[in-house]
């Protein structure tokens, strides 16, 4: 090999080197200064939630544009002189290679080139290109690994909001808040707990529709709609509790009146239908040791619960009649067939009623779900430009009053149901036990209750619900007037509270069963409406002040 | 062939190293300055020393002579001194037969080396008398020219503080010298070894350990030299930034310099460093010996402006400025 073939084949090498190294160095500082994209995209994820889409576009932009930057950076090699250059410097060569490659390509006759480039082969043969070109990492490499590190950090950290990238997870198109996810697991809670087989259907139907909208198949008007209708869907086949509970009430006061039917009388009138099944099952047991009155009376008042039965109470009836029907006959056979039958009715009602509740407490929270869905704000869509919803990462802190709600629900539907009359005056669990004062909750106008057209607060239908008498008026007509309301008003009489007049005379009017249309859920919100504490004192003197007068009364 | 290539090339260096230390028996602390002067004599080209009096200018130039074994002669500078008075002049002789004809008589011009002493003092008109013997190593007087025989070497010395009664060199007559050399107060312990060496009874004698002819080879091996394309485009590069309002000028240049340097100027440049080169045992230029003797070679050749001269601003600023500034070849 010649002096000029060792110095070009010297450059070259060098020129290959210097390439390599220049090319690591390169890729690491463009990921370097590329991979802060990701990594502030991924830190804005962390509050504004992307979506798949948008992260896998955003994402494939940056890979695409990164690769073609470096493609762009890799292409082309260095000239040798450039190379040769390089190596003067580091190597403190005065320019002797740039020299003597510019003499091998330039070629003259003199002795002198030929001596400069014969010194320069030798000079190359001695220089060593580990030393003058050393492959090591170039800085920006610690600085690209350490974002990547980063990246790889953040998208575990572990928070409820965060997507793992790395995973192929992302933030949905639209995202539940916390308080709508909790109605929503609440309500499912509520269906699995529920016996009926349709409700396993509706429950899988609602999460369905819950995940097409985080999926973004559909709109939120369109889940929404989705979402009511299978709501409504709950509520059709919904039994009047209310009605059905003021009628066992009724029964259980009818039967109460029975010596041998009293154990069950109480149970039924406390709600207690499965402890009244039991006590109907003992009752027929030792329906061979009753004395013949007894098993009269018995079957007298039987016969007397069996009529006119209310809306869902129509087989418990007829339980009762065939069973008064076979006592009366003295068919002690079939007044053990009668007696389990109504033990049977009793207990399927008590699971029918349970159920309702269930159901009925679902249907809040989807109705719940519905309105907060509804409330959203759609102005809030700015993390998803164009997006037809809710960004997922809106709303983070959730709200507040659905979440308490739902934790109320929660604990309510954990309760006996038999308990919920106890509650506090608002929760959802006491329609069952206040239902019964109507007055607070009139199902229409006294001009509709005139007309016949009252409803009843608990929705039953008109049809079912049996009018008891004439239709009362009311004595006072309310009006508008300005009232002196003095101090000790009244109390030359004897006192008498608002209430003393119906503890003396019952009601004959069903006003209870008057029908209504409402939704549970709307007189639930009806029920709340109570009258505040620091107002209730006012309203008692006003209702004092305008009563009759005692000498007119008489 | 390498190997005679490498002889001639130590055979340069010994010269010159030798020149260099017969020199500097006489001359202290001026190593630099006596490299240059030498570099200048092998280079063909001429110097101006400026220094204050009693630096040992007139000493340095006489000592150089008397080592290189070459006739020296000296030329102190005057106001009333005369064209004639350099170059020589035809006068009236008369032959054995009564005849009388004219006769040139040789100025001090006709040596090989010639301290031309406070040049500045001179008038323009005597100071162009050199014009010509520095550029084209001729005298001409009347109708005729007279060749000056090689090595012909001038050394110029001007005091750059006596403004009175002194008239600056013209541009053309600058140009004409190889190098400015800026002679400065020696250092306190080279002060020390001047006194030593001068204040006693015997003064250093120098030997001569160069002639005319070896002057005349070592030229030539100086010429021999290659330079690479790249090298010599950088110097081309320096030379064109000391022109203000060009695509290369530099900033100081356009703001301070009038007129740039000449294309004479790039030449000493590459001769220069061609000598630096060898000296370096190197048989090719580098960057590196431009850069040595650009100060040198350009300081002289760049004209300030108004604003420049206004400044007091000093080309060797201006000039490595543009050192710092043009990039290598690639």
């Amino acid at each position: 090999m010649s002096d000029k073939e060792l110095i070009i084949h010297f450059l070259e090498k060098a020129e290959k080197r210097v390439r390599s190294n220049k090319r690591f160095n390169d890729i690491a500082v463009t990921l370097a200064i590329a991979l802060v994209v990701p990594v502030v995209f991924k830190l804005l994820d962390l509050y504004f939630l992307f979506r798949g889409r948008t992260v896998v576009a955003v994402l494939g932009l940056w890979a695409v544009g990164t690769v073609a930057w470096i493609f762009t950076r890799l292409r082309g090699r260095s000239p040798l002189n450039q190379v040769a250059g390089n190596i003067d410097s580091k190597a403190r060569l005065n320019d002797q290679l740039k020299t003597a490659y510019w003499f091998i390509q330039n070629p003259r006759d003199s002795r002198w080139v030929d001596v400069q480039i014969q010194h320069t082969a030798n000079a190359a043969g001695k220089l060593r290109l580990d030393s003058l070109f050393p492959r090591r990492f170039p800085r920006a490499s610690y600085l690209a690994g350490g974002l990547l590190f980063l990246m790889v950090l953040l998208n575990f950290i572990p928070i409820s909001l965060n997507y793992n990238w790395l995973a192929g997870h992302a933030a949905p198109p639209f995202r539940l808040t916390d308080a709508e996810r909790k109605s929503l697991q609440n309500a499912l809670k509520l269906l699995e707990k529920a016996k009926a087989a349709e409700n396993a259907l509706i429950a899988e139907q609602i999460q369905n529709v819950i995940e097409d909208l985080e999926q973004g198949n559909i709109s939120q008007e369109e889940a929404m709609k989705q979402l009511e209708a299978l709501r409504q869907e709950l509520e059709e086949g919904e039994l009047d509790a209310e009605n059905m509970t003021n009628g066992l009430g009724q029964m259980a006061a009818i039967l109460r009146q029975s010596k041998a039917l009293q154990a069950t009388a109480q149970q039924m009138s406390r709600g207690a239908l499965d402890e009244a099944s039991s006590q109907m099952q003992v009752l027929n047991a030792r329906l061979e040791g009753l004395a013949p009155p007894d098993i009269q009376e018995m079957a007298e008042k039987l016969q007397l619960a069996s009529e006119r039965p209310r809306t869902g109470l129509q087989d418990l009836a007829r339980a009762f009649e065939a069973a008064s029907a076979a006592l009366q006959r003295g068919d002690r056979s079939a007044g053990h067939s009668g007696l389990d039958r109504i033990a049977r009715e009793l207990k399927s009602l008590a699971e029918q009623l349970a159920d309702q509740e269930l159901r009925s407490k679902s249907a809040d929270e989807i109705g719940d779900l519905v309105d907060a869905l509804q409330d959203a704000d759609p102005q809030e869509t700015a993390g998803e430009p164009g997006e037809n919803g809710r960004p997922s990462g809106q709303n983070k802190a959730g709200q507040p009053t659905d979440g308490e709600r739902g934790e109320t629900t929660e604990q309510q539907s954990g309760e006996n149901p038999e308990q919920a009359g106890e509650g506090e005056p608002g929760e959802s669990g006491e329609q069952s036990g206040e239902g019964g004062e109507g007055g607070q909750n009139p199902g229409g106008t006294s001009e509709d209750a005139a007309d016949g057209k009252g409803g009843n607060s608990f929705g039953g239908s008109m049809k079912s619900a049996p009018l008891e008498g004439e239709v009362t008026a009311l004595e006072v007509q309310l009006q508008k007037e300005a009232l002196k309301i003095e101090e000790g008003l009244g109390g030359e009489e004897p006192a008498e509270d608002v209430e003393a007049a119906g503890e003396r005379e019952r009601s004959k009017l069903d006003y209870r069963n008057a029908p209504s249309n409402l939704t549970p859920a709307q007189k639930d919100l009806l029920g709340q409406d109570r009258i505040p504490w620091q107002s209730r004192q006012l309203i008692k003197n006003y209702f004092q002040a305008v009563k009759p007068t005692t000498t007119q009364t008489k | 062939m390498s190997a005679a290539i490498e002889q001639q090339v130590e055979g340069f260096q010994k010269l010159f190293t030798r020149v260099k230390q017969e020199v500097a028996k006489v001359i202290v602390g001026y190593d630099d300055i006596i490299e240059c002067v030498i570099m200048s004599l092998l280079a063909n080209g001429h110097v101006l020393l400026e220094g204050v009096p009693g630096l040992g200018k007139t000493k340095l130039v006489s000592t150089l002579a008397d080592v290189v074994h070459l006739k020296f002669s000296r030329i102190q500078f005057t106001p009333d001194l005369m064209p004639a008075d350099i170059t020589g002049t035809n006068i009236v002789q008369e032959n054995a037969e009564g005849e009388k004809f004219l006769q040139f008589q040789q100025g001090p011009i006709f040596a090989n080396v010639v301290l031309a002493d406070e040049i500045n003092r001179a008038t323009p008109k005597t100071q162009s008398a050199l014009l010509e013997a520095m550029e084209e190593k001729t005298v001409s007087v009347g109708k005729v020219t007279y060749k000056l025989d090689p090595p012909f070497f001038v050394l110029a010395t001007q005091n750059p503080l006596e403004m009175e009664g002194t008239y600056p060199l013209p541009e053309a007559q600058l140009d004409r010298f190889f190098m400015k050399l800026k002679v400065d107060y020696p250092t306190l312990s080279s002060l020390h070894t001047i006194l030593n060496r001068t204040t006693r009874a015997q003064e250093p004698q120098v030997d001569r350990v160069l002639d005319g002819p070896q002057i005349l080879e070592m030229r030539k091996t100086v010429k021999a030299v290659p330079i690479a394309r790249p090298v010599q485009e950088y110097a081309i590069r320096i030379m064109m930034a000391t022109h203000p309002n060009t695509e290369f000028a530099h900033p100081l240049t356009d703001k301070f310099v009038r007129h740039g340097a000449s294309p004479r100027s790039s030449q000493a440049m590459i001769v220069g460093a061609k000598i630096r080169a060898l000296l370096n045992n190197r048989v090719y230029v580098s960057t590196d010996d431009i850069r040595s003797v650009a100060l040198g070679a350009l300081r002289h050749r760049i004209i300030l402006s108004f604003e420049g001269e206004a400044e007091r601003v000093d080309p060797d600023t201006i000039l490595k400025g543009i050192l710092e500034s043009v990039p290598d070849p690639s």
